[in-house]
């Protein structure tokens, strides 16, 4: 048996999970249906539950100087919605579920369910996203490439929530975006691709390109970017890229299809990139 | 107004303002839950069972408490509960009963079962040359193959995967046992089938089973004949308890392990003489899982129109259905249609182009017309029109400009189908044997006494349609009732297209010796029996003569757009001509359509569910994707007028034809875009990446 609590302020929620170990139910889009066993029966939660997506603490979007600050818990159609976000980070968040899945599922939850297929994490990595962590001892500020470990894995501690997602303003120009799915809405993804770039009197000064989907966690070489930004070899820089797939084949598509349509529209899309406005 | 006027469905208010009870709505009193428990193997021998100790209000059922462990379909080889072996994942051993879910899920999953697992096999290829696996083979010949002149020879291999059928109510029954009566109530397309089983099943009389279904959502095939395995349980269960026990399946439960559409290889092999066809072969295989259930007859049809909407002289179809460790594969929509319409209409367009002529004159050298023989060497006895439907269908969809064009990426596909309406052979007069009943009470208002039932489709509509327009009274005066066994006499199962045409036959005849005595001011009863026309003529041992009362025909165009860099497919516009004789309804003939093409997309290119060891892999609605509204193309439908003489009104099937020809037209337009032949469906992003690069 599993107890269940619905905390009223961001504080007793710290207080709760410090010493007891809990599920984060916010959204519950995904881990309310994992733990399902039969229709109108109990769920099978092997640990407590704390109900968090009520908080109005770790909802909303705020803009400073240098990032964008999303709360945990704000729902991925706020994102969609936001006349704060830019659109490169508005747009996925568009493609991601379904209208009921998006006015329920939250930013923090995608990102601390850590699945594969989670579609928001591409950006978070291309921009070099930060995840603000609070336990009742203290706040900690991790890179999103720290905190996911693996598929379903972060380095989330027992004490902690996520509590914000720091977005750096890159002051990008320009950006790519494309799921592929088997279906054209309502739809997981078999991979998806993610570039942003700022680009200033046809100059190339930064590029970002992060596949998902495809590995168990995003794939992003900052390093292979700087180069490209130098030599502009696109065929090299998916070289790189090719050297870190490591793609399975499961129900939703195959090895091969994943791999060789990731390089496909990365090669499609950076030699746009370099076109325009040439 | 014309029979064929659009009027609003009967059923559609209920639905929509959810006044509607589904069977999970229903309150019984005392009502108890059943969950089943289910083989985690695929093949072997049931050491023992464990059940956890401890527990109360808990009650298994298991074979013992069937008086007959069989359920009859048509032959009586699957248990009600598994016995010492099992032969698929999922199979039931036992059902756990009780009031309270969480007790029984706490119970269920401290249950240990002792296997002694076995070699299962899983695949077509698997059973290959052994006898032992062959559930029913068939074949047949036309004219003379073994002797013929030919100059030129084509071969393809084709293969289908499984489909799902998705209904979006999932199987669900109540069984209760009152007064010595069992009762099933619940989702169903053939209360008579269920009937049928618990008569082989329980030991009670027939006036001690009654079946009643409830309002059904949704069920293609699918609740044709599994519902007869979940009655069989729930009716031991009831019996067993005295209460009211209720299954109902989880959707991932459902997606899991209830039949699906036979997975099939076939080859045809087309002989040439100066670029005529001479003489084709063609051999089909099906999956059939480990029971026969009704795939014998899925194999018939998938054989019985084998030339499709062509006229061949010398030909031989062979089919050989297997029993294998999967899934069982049983009934839906377009019943073993799908599947061999796929072969041919492929093999057609790929021998089209192999001769270097254009698909669409290609097939009209051969399109069958009145007076020719079928496959089945049975003399067509109806017009054909399938010229003009080219015709039509070349105006509607612009076919001739866009196959010149070649739009990079941009292809436009074909495909022309026979669909037989009703029971193949002498079914209808030999085995299903059909009664209707019309009763007018005091007040004149009429009742529609049948066993066919509304899932969805709109039989409620039509058949009232057709009385109330016979009668020649205000539809609202018609009664027609879900099915009760104690009250309605078997007019049949709601199966193979043939509720509108032999069902509203019966129907229309009786409305008519109704409408003499609509002035009568007691209660009049007018009962109406099938008769099998006599131009029907059948040899089922030989497979030989009329395989179909009557034919509906479809012209069907895809256009399709192929990304070049991801291979993904947009399916942009479907065109339809049809020839279902006179429409009964515009509406919910529309519908059909409509349905049957968004079906008909899924399995061309979409629906993609595979089996690991016998396990379905696609079991979930973000795992196996049907279209959205956001997939649908733009549908462009026609009709062709062509009353059929024994439908009412002139009315021919229209139920299952919408699907049919969808998957090839989708098929031979992604030919068209991009040159390679495409020889399994359903036809996604991957597989075209796995033809075009490597």
């Amino acid at each position: 048996m599993f107890e269940s609590f619905r905390p009223n302020s961001l504080k007793d929620l710290l207080t709760l999970i410090d010493g007891r170990e809990c599920y984060k139910f916010a959204g519950g889009t995904d881990l309310y249906i994992r733990k399902r066993q039969w229709q109108g029966a109990e769920r099978k939660f092997d640990k407590d539950v704390a109900f968090i997506g009520h908080l109005d603490e770790l909802r909303g979007i705020e803009r400073d100087g240098y990032a964008f600050h999303i709360k945990a818990c704000t729902t991925q159609n706020d994102v969609v919605n936001s006349s704060i976000l830019p659109e490169y980070i508005r747009v996925p968040y568009r493609l991601m579920g379904n209208p009921a899945i998006r006015n329920t599922a939250t930013v923090g939850g995608n990102i601390a369910n850590a699945a594969q297929v989670a579609d928001s994490l591409p950006i978070l990595y291309a921009t070099d996203a930060l995840l603000l962590l609070k336990s009742i001892l203290g706040s900690r500020i991790v890179r999103i490439q720290d905190f996911i470990v693996g598929k379903y894995r972060t380095n989330l501690a027992k004490n902690e929530i996520i509590e914000e997602v720091i977005v750096p303003d890159g002051n990008f120009n320009g950006y790519a975006y494309r799921k592929i799915g088997s279906r054209k809405a309502s739809i997981l993804s078999k991979l998806s691709i993610f570039i942003v770039y700022r680009k200033e009197n046809q100059i190339l000064e930064d590029v970002r390109v992060c596949i998902g989907a495809v590995n168990e966690i995003p794939i992003r070489s900052p390093e292979a970017e700087k180069i490209f930004l130098k030599n502009h070899d696109i065929e090299a820089f998916l070289l790189h890229l090719k050297k870190m797939f490591d793609a399975e084949t499961d129900k939703r598509s195959t090895k091969f299809y994943r791999e060789e349509v990731s390089i496909r529209l990365v090669r499609h899309f950076l030699e746009k990139i370099l076109e325009d406005g040439e | 107004m014309n029979i064929s006027d659009r009027i609003n469905r009967i059923d559609s208010k209920e639905k929509i303002n959810g006044q509607g009870k589904y069977i999970e709505d229903i309150q019984f009193e005392n009502l108890h839950f059943a969950r089943t428990l289910r083989s985690t193997i695929p093949k072997g021998k049931i050491v023992g069972v464990k059940y956890p100790e401890g527990y109360e209000g808990i009650c298994i059922v298991d074979a013992r408490d069937v008086y007959r462990n069989q359920v009859h379909m048509i032959d009586n080889e699957m248990p009600v509960f598994a016995d010492e072996k099992v032969s698929y994942i999922g199979e039931p051993i036992a059902l756990i009963v009780g009031k309270d879910k969480n007790n029984i899920i706490r119970f269920m999953n401290q249950i240990e079962v002792y296997y002694e697992e076995e070699h299962g096999i899983f695949s077509i290829d698997e059973c290959r040359g052994k006898t032992e696996q062959i559930i029913s083979s068939h074949r047949f010949d036309k004219g003379n193959i073994d002797s013929l002149d030919y100059d030129d020879v084509f071969e393809r291999e084709y293969t289908t995967g499984y489909q799902e059928q998705l209904y979006m109510e999932k199987q669900g029954l109540v069984g209760d046992f009152c007064e010595g009566i069992v009762t099933i109530y619940g989702s169903m397309q053939c209360p008579y089938y269920i009937k049928n089983a618990l008569l082989h099943c329980m030991d009670l009389p027939s006036d001690q089973i009654r079946v009643v279904q409830a309002l059904t959502g949704g069920a293609f095939g699918g609740k044709e004949e599994y519902p007869s395995l979940m009655a069989c349980q729930v009716a031991a269960a009831a019996q067993k308890i005295g209460a009211p026990v209720r299954l109902v399946f989880d959707r991932r439960e459902d997606m899991t392990y209830t039949t699906k559409r036979h997975p099939s290889r076939s080859i045809i092999k087309s002989y040439l003489k100066k670029g005529r066809i001479v003489g084709m072969e063609y051999f089909i295989e099906l999956d059939g899982g480990p029971y026969a259930g009704l795939t014998d007859v899925v194999l018939q049809r998938a054989l019985l129109t084998m030339t499709g909407c062509y006229s061949i002289e010398n030909f031989r179809a062979e089919g050989i259905s297997y029993r294998t460790n999967n899934i069982f594969t049983g009934a839906f929509r377009g019943f073993g249609g799908p599947q061999s319409m796929f072969a041919l209409e492929q093999h057609i367009n790929q021998l089209a182009k192999h001769l270097k002529i254009d698909p669409m004159a290609f097939r009209r050298e051969y399109f069958v017309k009145q007076g020719d023989y079928s496959a089945t060497s049975g003399q067509f006895h109806e017009e054909i029109f399938l010229d003009q439907m080219a015709d039509q269908l070349q105006l509607l969809s612009g076919y001739q400009d866009k196959i010149n064009r070649k739009l990079p990426n941009h292809g436009i596909g074909i495909s022309f189908i026979p669909h037989g309406g009703g029971f193949t052979g002498d079914g209808e007069a030999n085995h299903i044997k059909g009664v209707v009943k019309l009763v007018k009470d005091k007040e004149g208002y009429v009742s529609i006494l049948v066993s066919s039932v509304e899932m969805g489709q709109g039989a409620k509509t039509v058949l009232s349609k057709i009385v109330a327009s016979v009668l020649a009274i205000d539809i609202h005066r018609i009664i027609y009732h879900n099915p009760d066994t104690f009250i309605v006499p078997d007019s049949g199962p709601t199966v193979a297209s043939r509720t509108t045409m032999v069902v509203g036959n019966l129907l229309y005849r009786a409305a008519q010796k109704l409408k003499k005595q609509m002035d009568c001011l007691d209660e009049v009863v007018v009962e109406e029996h099938y008769i099998h026309p006599d131009y029907m003529v059948w040899d089922q041992d030989k497979l030989k003569g009329n395989a179909y009362l009557s034919y509906s025909w479809s012209a069907v165009a895809a256009e399709v757009i192929i990304d070049p860099l991801t291979y993904e497919i947009t399916c942009t516009d479907i065109y339809g001509v049809y020839d279902v004789g006179t429409p009964i309804d515009k509406s919910a003939l529309l519908g059909q359509i409509h349905g049957g093409i968004a079906q008909g997309l899924g399995y061309g290119m979409m629906e993609v569910m595979t089996s690991n060891q016998g396990l379905i892999q696609h079991n979930s609605f973000s795992s196996y994707t049907v279209p959205t509204m956001s997939d649908m193309p733009i549908i462009h439908s026609e009709c062709l007028m062509n009353p059929y003489q024994d439908g009412p009104f002139g009315a021919k099937a229209a139920g299952e034809l919408t699907l049919v020809g969808v998957a090839p037209a989708i098929a031979a337009a992604v030919e068209d875009a991009l040159g390679f032949e495409m020889n399994h469906l359903p036809i996604t992003p991957e597989l075209i990446a796995e033809v075009v690069l490597k």
